[in-house]
């Protein structure tokens, strides 16, 4: 087990807070958790693309970390008044 | 060598401000609180992550990948984390006002 792995494992132990908080925490806690899970999780797979040195790999965190942006704005935005 | 002891460096750095930043978002009681605890996860680790993996691989396809997902992680996370509080603090206020 290289350091790159074990910076992967601790950055997927650092999510599961962030999932206990998402599964039973109050509305806006859990949204901010989820914030920080989708963060780590982008971080994660770019470890992961760079520990088996795939660069194209690299492209999958790229699109989560596009992807997540819409999504949070989306939540905070309806959590705002109408959830 | 130097170079390990570099990449190394940075990934230890980046792995603690991510556990500090878990800690913090575990530790604090309030939305609010905890946006300011999860902050430095969404600017610092992905420098150090970025930083790590271009020491690591020079110029090149895997340096420039990783050097884009930091930056835009640095610019959209500010703009959610403002959007989350606006969200937080209109909430808290509705309820204030429903209940005064």
């Amino acid at each position: 087990m290289n350091l790159w792995e074990i910076a992967i494992l601790i950055l997927v132990l650092a999510m599961m807070p962030a999932m206990v908080l998402i599964a039973r925490g109050r509305t806006m806690d859990a949204l901010v958790a989820l914030e920080f899970a989708s963060s780590a999780g982008v971080l994660a797979l770019m470890l992961i693309a760079e520990d088996i040195r795939r660069p194209s790999f690299l492209d999958i965190p790229l699109a989560l970390v596009l992807l997540s942006y819409p999504a949070s704005l989306l939540f905070a935005h309806f959590y705002e008044r109408w959830l | 060598m130097i170079r390990e002891a570099v990449v190394t460096t940075l990934l230890v750095c980046g792995v603690l401000v991510e556990i500090l930043c878990c800690v913090g978002l575990v530790a604090m009681r309030n939305p609010l609180d905890r946006l300011h605890a999860i902050a430095p996860a969404n600017i610092l680790a992905p420098i150090f992550f970025a930083a790590a993996v271009m020491v690591r691989e020079g110029a090149g396809q895997a340096s420039v990948k990783c050097a884009l997902i930091a930056f835009v992680l640095i610019l959209v996370s500010p703009v959610i984390s403002h959007a989350t509080g606006r969200a937080v603090w209109i909430r808290e206020k509705n309820h204030r006002e429903h209940h005064s």
